[in-house]
């Protein structure tokens, strides 16, 4: 190969390295699945919190009902019996019941927003190099030059 | 963002705990009559002097002042009440059933000069928290004519047990009314005491 033929390649090789050389790598990255037993976890957690936190609030307002119903910052002119004592009662269960509820139900959502947390699952990245390895290769009369490109 | 999530819900979570306390009756000293057989809510006691439910420190005990005379224990000592006319003035006497004097009588007797019949109309008021009271109308002789009944209190600001009595009479008879502690809601001997007040009237049957 003359000396010309030989710059004229070279030439041509650095000027296709330096033009590809601006293109950029893509990267991908793919956030990672839950497995159906995750989700069911997190699912019943989330469920079985809200629905012991419903109860807590019901029993909440029905204890506060019952304890409005016997309150009183003055007299009444009215007789305590046996009624007053049972709403008395019913609001003292339904306080018990409200703060287990709420403890429960609180600790299951707090499960749930850790267990999400905990198991979340790796993403995984993939780069597409975008930049062609040059190759040039002799051939009779001359040289054959390529770029080669690797995902 | 998810570490404030978790704090929410743990500050959340004690805020609906902390709201439980609205949970909790609040009843002032005062507020309430006694019950029956002195009952009253948890950490107060019932007054015996005003029958109101208290602080266990400021409860008194039963007190009683009435305006009936005595002895009034049988009927040959009964105090008299003096009903006259066809259709008398209603007649009220304050009295005290206590330990040792369970039985008071009153006695009174039957005009014998009216155009129609005459009748008699008594009704005993007393307080629920303590022994409830008994009527009963006697003969000359001491039979027992008729016996008192629960009847509804008009009085919605009124709180008090009442026991009615009417009885058609025999003109110029002597009749005795006994008023008596029933044996009921004496808190096992604790309360068997109470106040009342007696109002009778003679009228047309």
């Amino acid at each position: 190969m003359s000396l010309v033929s030989r710059l004229a390649v070279a030439s041509l090789a650095l000027a296709c390295s330096a033009r590809v050389a601006v293109a950029k790598d893509i990267v991908i990255e793919t956030p990672g699945e839950r497995s159906p037993t995750n989700k069911l976890v997190i699912a019943g957690l989330t469920v079985a919190g809200g629905i012991a936190g419903g109860l807590g609030v019901y029993w909440h307002l029905d204890g506060r009902s019952a304890a409005d119903d016997v309150s009183a910052d003055s007299f009444t002119g009215e007789v305590w019996n046996a009624d007053r004592d049972a709403l008395v009662d019913r609001a003292d269960r339904a306080r018990t019941r409200a703060a287990i509820a709420y403890g429960v139900g609180g600790a299951l959502l707090v499960a749930a927003v850790i267990a999400v947390i905990a198991t979340e699952p790796e993403s995984t990245t993939t780069v597409i190099h975008t930049t062609p390895v040059p190759t040039v290769s002799p051939i009779e009369g001359g040289a054959m030059l390529g770029g080669a490109w690797s995902f | 963002m998810r570490t404030f999530c978790v704090i929410a819900l743990a500050l959340g979570g004690l805020g609906s705990l902390g709201s439980l306390g609205a949970c909790t009756p609040e009843i002032v000293p005062g507020a309430y009559l006694c019950g029956p057989e002195q009952a009253c809510p948890e950490g107060l006691a019932c007054d015996g002097a005003e029958d109101v439910c208290v602080l266990p420190s400021a409860a008194r005990p039963f007190a009683c002042a009435g305006t009936e005379r005595e002895p009034n224990d049988d009927p040959a000592s009964a105090h008299d009440l003096g009903l006259e006319g066809c259709v008398s003035p209603l007649v009220e006497i304050a009295g005290c059933a206590v330990a040792d004097d369970g039985d008071d009588w009153y006695a009174f007797e039957a005009p014998a000069s009216c155009s129609g019949a005459v009748g008699v109309r008594f009704r005993v008021s007393f307080r629920g928290a303590y022994e409830e009271l008994g009527l009963e109308l006697h003969d000359a002789e001491g039979g027992v004519l008729a016996t008192g009944a629960a009847c509804a209190n008009d009085d919605p600001f009124d709180a008090d047990e009442l026991r009615c009595l009417e009885h058609a009479l025999t003109p110029g008879e002597r009749y005795a009314l006994r008023v008596f502690r029933s044996g009921e809601g004496g808190c096992d001997g604790a309360c068997s005491f109470n106040r009342y007040l007696l109002n009778a009237q003679l009228a047309a049957p």
